[in-house]
């Protein structure tokens, strides 16, 4: 397991968070993850503005686990807003929320999302689906470049 | 008509005018050769006559040469003397008998003719001796010369008397050829004069009769011609009407608005009713008021401009009258006018021709003409008006009918477009609505259970049994919850959700079902006998594959604890409508359904029993029925309490991709 990558998880509840962060403890996952509890906190990570200026601290993730019921900015909105970026467009999404709904399915799907995955009743078919996102995203993929027109 | 009835009479007259004269010219002929007849026996008879006299003649010669050859004799003594004598006694007799041949036809010559003979005799008896004397040589006695002389006289006497009166008869019979020659003349000329008169004055007749049949024929034929030139003008005119008329209708037919429809329809009536102007007003009884809608001048400026707004008064003196056509020909003789006739007469016109326009007894307005000249509007030119009046009263109630459709329409179109945004607005509220179950109620819940089950695995060794079968059941509720919540959705989500329909075989769709029930099958040793070789039906495959999903789990779960499930899966082949059908069946052992049951089953919510026994939502069935029903099949059940249940799905037959995929909404008849 490398420990060089970084999980971008935006997500507002904290209690989520918890949860996030000990299904990746108990699926033994040690790559970093960086949390932002919001759609502005994520776009200053990504972008590398204050207080996430530090690269050396905040290094570009290597996908984003983002939820979609936000504060002040959706998830929705974020996806577009990285899509958007020349610097950030090819970076990996992954839609992690409750909402099964086709609407917001397609949506994401729309505005360029790479997976999507309802969150689950189960804590440890939570873990099993983190097990899952590691080994895709982190071991098996071949990153993109970043940053490179 | 009047010349095929006397050409009978006419062939009568004609057979007449060939019979007669040749009727009266046989009877000419007749008359002719009658009377050439008669003229021939008369010339005949004089003929005759003569002849006689000429034998007389003869046989007095014949009297002579005997007298002069016997005297001669007795002078003489020679034989030769006698030969003149001897030849004519030789003669004598047979003319003598002839003579009396030819006179037979007259007594009396007959008579005399006798006596002739008788004398002749004598003479002769008195000649032989006296010959025979002179023979002898002997003197004749003068008593004998003197007897002979006499006889001889006396026969003289008598052939003078027989001549004579034969040339009486002679110069009679003359004069009697003459008058019959005459007579022949006359008559004949007479005869000829008249029946040439005759003839003349029938053929006059005649002629006279046939001039003047065909004088007649040619007057009827003239009276004929004009008959049909008359009718003729009148059928122009009447198609003229027509024409307008119809022009009128077309015009009220095409035309939407009041305005342009009635002014059309006047300038059309023009064609066949003289008028200087016209115009249309339509009437408010209840407020009594009155519009000029449309107008049609000729000469001048318009009396009434369109718009002009008036009383209803301003037209007829009276309410009532208003009800009637009016007809004033010659305004400046009239004695009380309303307002409108009024103005009218300012303007120099001179009669004037209301007709009311009425809807169902009900007056809406009225057509008014007026003409310049006096007495303008004939009784034609008013039938015309009435009916064109009438023609715009229906145009105008028309007219006031689709705009009252078109008001109606409109207001329920608001309606709907109103009913429709409160739906959508219900139906966004709805799906808020769900979108906040599906998201925020299911936070807490999984946050519910992934804590407990975080308490359970950090915490677990310092609780006691008690503790740890408390945060089991905080667990198994938030899953009930969780599975309650998510079948509830699903429920909703495949009422709003488009469905379209695919080829999709039902092979693969029980074995994706069977794979999601695998933790039940094991749990509950269930036995399930799939029949080889599904068909592929039209279906939905994800709507398809939660249905039958949701049937096997039932027949699993619902089968007594201590019985081991059972379950053959098969699938047959129906027709209805024309169209191939597959009905897939799902037979279980399990506890069965009481037939008043059956129907409620499939209803959102409806639990036959408790969830001690049975646990559930309550929506799986509700679920498959939707789902059927959004792919245009259908779902039902044959049951008996404590002897199964054998539940069926039945989808169209599938069809290949390139069809189009409009499935027929109505479902498959559900008996066997």
């Amino acid at each position: 397991m490398s420990t060089e990558h970084t999980i971008l998880l935006v997500e507002d509840n904290p209690k989520d968070v918890f949860l996030v962060q000990r299904a990746f403890r108990k699926a033994n996952i040690t790559t970093l993850v960086q949390v932002v509890s919001d759609g502005d906190a994520a776009l200053q990570y990504l972008n590398g503005e204050a207080p996430y200026s530090d690269r050396a601290t905040y290094p570009l993730p290597v996908f984003v686990l983002l939820d979609l019921k936000l504060p002040r900015r959706s998830g929705a909105e974020v996806l577009a807003w990285i899509r958007q970026q020349p610097q950030l467009r090819r970076l990996p999404v992954v839609a992690l929320t409750s909402s099964r709904e086709y609407t917001d399915v397609n949506r994401l799907y729309d505005l360029g999302a790479n997976a999507y995955i309802a969150k689950p009743p189960d804590f440890d078919q939570l873990v099993d689906i983190l097990k899952t996102l590691n080994l895709h995203w982190i071991t098996y993929n071949e990153k993109p470049q970043l940053g490179l027109m | 008509m009047i010349l095929i009835v006397p050409q009978t009479q006419f062939r009568r007259r004609l057979t007449r005018a060939i019979a007669l004269p040749i009727v009266l010219l046989l009877l000419l002929s007749g008359i002719s050769i009658w009377q050439t007849t008669r003229l021939l026996s008369a010339l005949d008879w004089v003929d005759h006559t003569s002849r006689v006299i000429s034998q007389a003649n003869s046989a007095q010669n014949l009297l002579l040469d005997m007298e002069t050859g016997f005297r001669g004799y007795l002078l003489t003594g020679e034989q030769e003397f006698l030969e003149p004598y001897e030849q004519a006694n030789r003669l004598i007799e047979p003319r003598l008998e002839e003579l009396k041949t030819l006179v037979s036809d007259n007594p009396s010559q007959v008579e005399r003719v006798v006596e002739l003979t008788a004398s002749f005799q004598r003479w002769e008896q008195q000649v032989l001796p006296a010959i025979a004397r002179r023979q002898r040589g002997e003197l004749e006695p003068l008593s004998d010369l003197r007897g002979r002389k006499q006889i001889m006289d006396q026969m003289r006497q008598q052939i003078a008397e027989f001549i004579s009166t034969e040339e009486r008869l002679r110069s009679q019979r003359s004069q009697t050829a003459q008058a019959t020659t005459q007579s022949v003349i006359l008559t004949s000329l007479l005869l000829a004069a008249g029946i040439g008169a005759m003839l003349a004055y029938f053929i006059y007749r005649q002629i006279l009769w046939v001039s003047r049949v065909y004088k007649d024929a040619l007057q009827t034929a003239q009276l004929r011609t004009q008959e049909a030139e008359q009718s003729a003008i009148s059928l122009q005119r009447s198609a003229r009407r027509l024409a307008a008329l119809h022009d009128i209708d077309r015009a009220i037919l095409a035309a939407e608005l009041d305005r342009p429809l009635i002014g059309k329809a006047l300038t059309k009536m023009r064609q066949v009713v003289k008028f200087q102007q016209a115009f249309v007003a339509i009437f408010d009884l209840e407020a009594e008021t009155a519009q000029v809608l449309a107008s049609n001048s000729q000469v001048g400026e318009l009396a009434l401009p369109v718009g002009t707004r008036l009383t209803v008064a301003d037209f007829a003196l009276e309410q009532t009258m208003l009800n009637g056509v009016r007809y004033v020909q010659n305004l400046s003789t009239a004695e009380t006018c309303p307002p409108v006739l009024v103005q009218l007469r300012a303007q120099g016109f001179l009669s004037c021709l209301s007709v009311p326009l009425r809807v169902d007894h009900t007056l809406v307005g009225e057509l008014n003409l007026a003409s310049t000249e006096p007495a303008a509007f004939d009784e034609e030119a008013q039938e015309i008006a009435f009916e064109v009046a009438n023609q715009l009263a229906i145009a105008l109630e028309q007219t006031r009918l689709r705009t009252q459709l078109q008001n109606y329409a409109a207001l329920l179109e608001q309606r709907v477009s109103d009913r429709t945004a409160q739906l959508e607005e219900t139906n966004q509220e709805l799906e808020a609505f769900t979108y906040s179950v599906s998201h925020d109620l299911r936070a807490p819940l999984r946050t519910i259970h992934g804590f407990a089950n975080a308490l359970l695995e950090d915490c677990g060794e310092q609780l006691d049994d008690l503790g740890r079968n408390y945060i089991a059941s905080i667990m198994e509720d938030a899953a009930q919850m969780n599975g309650l919540i998510s079948d509830l959705l699903n429920y909703s989500r495949l009422t709003r959700t488009q469905i379209s329909l695919q080829p999709t075989k039902l092979a693969e769709v029980v074995e994706d079902a069977l794979k999601q029930l695998t933790a039940q099958i094991q749990e509950r040793q269930a036995q399930i006998e799939v029949a080889a070789a599904l068909p592929g039906v039209m279906a939905h495959r994800s709507t398809l594959i939660q249905a039958v999903t949701n049937l096997i789990g039932n027949a699993i779960k619902f089968v007594e604890p201590t019985t081991q499930p059972q379950i053959d899966i098969f699938a047959e082949e129906t027709y209805h409508n024309g169209r191939r059908w597959i009905r897939m069946w799902i037979v279980d052992n399990g506890i069965g359904i009481a037939p008043e049951h059956q129907e409620r089953v499939f209803r959102v919510f409806e639990r036959l029993h408790g969830a001690e026994s049975y646990p559930g939502t309550g929506i799986g069935l509700a679920i498959v029925r939707k789902g059927l029903e959004r792919m245009g099949g259908q779902v039902g059940v044959e049951s008996q309490l404590g002897r199964g249940s054998r539940f069926w799905i039945a989808l169209p037959m599938a069809v290949p991709p390139s069809h189009n995929l409009t499935h027929d909404p109505t479902p498959p008849n559900s008996s066997h």
